[in-house]
């Protein structure tokens, strides 16, 4: 339902990366409550414990230490607990087959880090919009794949 | 081992409130198009136990008609372009309004206040949909899905489609099938491949 | 196999021998005739004086018989009749033995039977006298006549005897003659003989010689071929070896000494020494490999590790194979190369190749990390600046927001110029997988990209078909991306560009090849992306295609200066030319030349 706030997790080392998501997906027009992780530990600690509400998108960075992007995908789509969770990899330039490789992995979107803030909200905007059409219209979560 | 389903939401949808309510031994009637008319007295304890278990399948009781309209029109335009015989050849804007009986003027300020996106956005996204169905179903060409979804060209349709999702319609289907395990990746030396963990013991 | 040499013709030595032989044999034989017939003739003259002296002793002893007659008749002495007897007896001897000499004879004999019956007459008129005369009566007148017959008897006795001499005498010249005749023939016939004999043993000799000439040639060939073997054998490392399945000896050759590191004076080498020199490790299968080549017939190849004499170890590989001639002897020939040098010096290159491939992993890592790892920040810096454009701008000083705009550029460049680099070390990656490549869907690829650049300056782009090429379909649409792109970049102010893109298929001599440059194919696609640009003067064509080089402003023309050399590494990776042609203010040319075929080697 759009007036229902979207749990969005958020997991990302960089401190300046986490201020410009957050600024950005303040002030777009869905509402959201947004958690942010440092890494990949604390992601999966996030994700495994019962008392958190579901996230209904997590971006994903993918150079973090401890635990990197690709190692919580993986382990998210092992695991049967929420293995249907919508996966946005939030990271730098890659080239195309690297991130075919992400999707490939099972990732749903891969964004790659605008540098310019108007684009960033446009971004996140765009796939909270997609994200919420593909629940709530019965598409095929198998086919949900974004790259922008 | 995988197996692979192709599904019918309303009958799938119906099904669970059918059964809820009868859980909670009220009588119905479905009247379709999201409409149920529960003839017996409803607590509110029921009321809540009903949206609780509803919920739980992302159904959620809605009191007003706007978003049934809604979900109207996102069933028809579903329906239309699911259809065997391809798009209808009249203004689809037309289509939509006769079917849901509303002006599409209407329609669209609906659909955009309710949804994210607008009607036109929901089409482009539910074509780009049967697309990736009909290229993974893999028995028509890329000429004959463009056709059928009323697209003037394969171009065409490859540039909504890249639009869309960001990939070609081969890069997607090579994905989902290489998600599926049925071709194996190409392992490609480059440079990139040993840098991850670089980076990130880097920015550390 | 057999052994590798004719058998010799024997032929016209061998006629000329049997020629030879055989005129000896003549010779001997005409030899032997004339011997014997001169023995023959002398035989016939001892012959005919045996038998004219016993014509003669016949005569005498009728004589003989005579005087015994007359003496009897005159003296009436009865030794004279025992006389008489004696005679007779000596007369039956005498035609005894002529009847012996003359038995071959027919004409002889034929005379000598009349002559018997003559003497026998004479003889019985004798006896007949001598009988008459015993009675005492000699009637003179019968006598007389008796005497008469006798003496006509006598005289054709005699005269027999005579025809009977001068036959023999006849015969006797007869054979004379004959003898003449051939004796003055045997010098003829000799001298024709014994010239004949000197040509055929001239001939024979100067062949002779010939051939001995020719041997001495054809050896002293062999002894330099060999020589020069030799050499050419310890020049390349070389030797050889030959065992002889019959006598079960080994021949090594010179260089093997050398190979085994040993003196030739030092000691003799068997096959039992070589194979112990053989590395223990190698040795089972060094035998094994002999061994089989030896009993199936086939030839070898075989490396292993010799322990030489002095101390080092050295790798050698083998080849060699059976050989068989025609009288069943088997040989095993075998050539060793000394390729210690090459091995070493490919272990030297191995390693060497190893590192520089390091080293150049290192470098393309430096430039991707380097290139990646600057994104972030870079990427933070114009984050901030978009922020605070947004929101603090317009409460800046005008020197302030100048400033920042020129910030702003500039962070605007360094993400170009990232986004470049990168770029150009994606283009550097090794590993690259080639597939067959429809350029014509690239060009669309490629026109999709830059569809927004394209529609914002109506450009038009126009181009034939293209062709299929093993290629690495990103690269190239890279390549693709980045001439179309710069074609947009620098086009006139005033004019839509327009792009017009052509192929066709030319010679490699054609082609413009660096020199010493080895071409991939016979035949190249030359393909041209010609546009309306603002062009450049053509003395930059070359330099055009440098890292970094650049021949506008920044802010006029944006642009990393990469651009073009990444075109450049792009069509070098896919084994092409590129190159460039232009005239300021009307338009300029890129010219890229592809392989038509690349070698089986590159091919997926």
């Amino acid at each position: 339902m759009a007036n229902k706030p979207l749990n969005i997790v958020l997991a990302e080392d960089d401190e300046d990366d986490r201020f410009f998501f957050k600024e950005a997906i303040d002030k777009v027009k869905v509402k959201t409550i947004l958690t942010m992780v440092n890494d990949g530990v604390e992601l999966m600690d996030y994700l495994n414990n019962q008392e958190n509400p579901r996230p209904h998108v997590v971006f994903l960075d993918l150079n973090m230490p401890r635990k990197g992007g690709i190692e919580c995908l993986e382990e998210i789509r092992a695991n049967k607990q929420y293995n249907d969770l919508t996966v946005a990899i939030y990271s730098t330039s890659a080239s195309d087959n690297d991130i075919e490789e992400t999707f490939v992995k099972g990732a749903n979107i891969y964004i790659r880090k605008p540098n310019d803030f108007k684009i960033l909200q446009k971004v996140i905007s765009e796939v909270l919009a997609i994200n919420w059409q593909y629940h709530t219209s019965g598409l095929n979560k198998d086919h949900f794949v974004l790259s922008i | 081992m995988k197996i692979y389903v192709k599904y019918d939401i309303h009958q799938a949808v119906n099904v669970i409130i059918k059964e809820k309510l009868t859980e909670l031994g009220l009588e119905f009637e479905l009247g379709g198009l999201g409409e149920i008319e529960i003839h017996s007295e409803v607590s509110e304890e029921q009321m809540q136990l009903l949206t609780q278990g509803l919920s739980k399948y992302g159904i959620d009781i809605v009191d007003n008609l706007k978003s049934t309209l809604v979900q109207k029109t996102k069933d028809v335009i579903r329906e239309m372009i699911y259809k065997e015989e391809g798009l209808p050849t009249s203004k689809i804007s037309s289509y939509i309004a006769e079917k849901v009986n509303r002006s599409y003027g209407y329609l669209h300020n609906l659909f955009a206040e309710n949804t994210y996106t607008s009607i036109g956005n929901y089409i482009i996204m539910q074509k780009i949909e049967r697309a990736k169905q009909l290229i993974m179903e893999g028995d028509l060409t890329l000429t004959e899905i463009s056709y059928k979804l009323s697209y003037s060209s394969v171009a065409h349709l490859s540039y909504q489609f890249k639009k869309t999702t960001g990939l070609t319609p081969s890069a997607f289907q090579r994905i989902i099938k290489r998600r599926r395990g049925e071709i194996e990746s190409v392992p490609e030396k480059e440079i990139t491949s040993n840098l991850t963990s670089t980076t990130a013991i880097n920015k550390n | 196999m057999k052994l590798p040499f004719k058998r010799i013709k024997i032929e016209l030595i061998t006629y000329l021998f049997t020629g030879a032989i055989f005129i000896l044999i003549v010779l001997y034989g005409v030899t032997y005739k004339q011997i014997k017939s001169g023995l023959h003739t002398s035989d016939m003259i001892m012959h005919g004086s045996s038998v004219e002296l016993e014509l003669e002793r016949l005569i005498s002893h009728l004589r003989y018989a005579e005087t015994a007659q007359r003496g009897f008749l005159i003296t009436g002495d009865s030794a004279f009749l025992i006389h008489f007897q004696k005679s007779w007896l000596l007369i039956r001897g005498s035609f005894n033995t002529l009847n012996k000499l003359l038995k071959n004879d027919i004409v002889q004999l034929r005379y000598l039977d009349v002559l018997e019956l003559t003497v026998e007459d004479r003889y019985r008129l004798l006896q007949e006298n001598m009988k008459q005369a015993k009675g005492q009566v000699i009637v003179s007148r019968d006598l007389a006549q008796k005497l008469e017959v006798g003496a006509k008897l006598m005289e054709s006795s005699m005269k027999t005897m005579e025809s009977m001499l001068r036959f023999q005498d006849f015969r006797l010249k007869e054979l004379q003659d004959k003898h003449i005749k051939s004796i003055i023939n045997t010098p003829i016939i000799y001298l024709i003989i014994v010239l004949i004999s000197l040509f055929i043993f001239i001939a024979l000799l100067l062949r002779i010689n010939s051939d001995r000439r020719k041997l001495k040639k054809i050896n002293e060939e062999i002894i330099l071929t060999n020589h020069s073997y030799s050499q050419a054998e310890s020049l390349a490392g070389l030797s050889n070896w030959r065992f002889n399945s019959q006598t079960r000896i080994t021949t090594f050759s010179d260089n093997f000494y050398s190979l085994l590191g040993i003196r030739p004076e030092e000691r003799e080498i068997t096959m039992k020494y070589f194979l112990l020199r053989i590395h223990k490790d190698d040795r089972m299968e060094a035998i094994k490999v002999l061994r089989r080549a030896f009993n199936h017939c086939e030839s070898f190849s075989y490396s292993y590790r010799l322990n030489s004499a002095d101390g080092k170890i050295k790798y050698v590989k083998s080849i060699g194979k059976l050989i068989a001639d025609d009288t069943e002897q088997r040989y095993l020939i075998g050539v060793n190369m000394d390729v210690t040098e090459l091995v070493i010096n490919a272990r030297k290159l191995e390693t060497k190749n190893k590192k520089l491939e390091l080293f150049n992993a290192d470098l393309a890592s430096f430039n991707y990390v380097a290139s990646h790892d600057l994104q972030a920040p870079l990427r933070k810096i114009q984050m901030f600046i978009s922020r605070i454009r947004e929101t603090d701008l317009s409460t800046m000083s005008t020197e302030g927001k100048e400033y920042f705009e020129r910030i702003h550029a500039s962070a605007g460049h360094m993400q170009v110029l990232i986004n470049d680099l990168l770029m150009f070390s994606r283009t550097n990656a090794t590993n690259k997988r080639f597939e067959l490549t429809n350029l014509n869907h690239i060009l669309d690829n490629a026109s999709d990209e830059l569809n927004d650049l394209i529609e914002e300056k109506e450009a038009v782009i126009k181009a034939v078909s293209l062709p299929k090429i093993y290629a690495i379909p990103y690269q190239i649409q890279q390549l693709f991306i980045n001439l179309i792109l710069n074609s947009l970049k620098f086009a006139k102010e005033n004019e839509k560009p327009v792009i017009n893109i052509s192929c066709a298929v030319i010679d490699s001599n054609k082609v413009p090849v660096p020199s010493g440059d080895e071409l991939e194919s016979d035949r190249f696609y030359k393909i041209v992306f010609s546009d309306n640009g603002i062009g450049f003067d053509n003395k930059y064509s070359h330099r055009i295609f440098h890292l970094l080089f650049r021949l506008h402003e920044k802010r006029i023309y944006p642009g990393s200066g990469i651009g073009l050399a990444i075109c450049k590494k792009i069509v070098e990776n896919h084994f092409g030319y590129i190159e460039a042609n232009s005239q300021p203010g009307i338009g300029t040319d890129i010219i890229i030349y592809l392989p038509v075929n690349l070698s089986k080697v590159r091919k997926p």
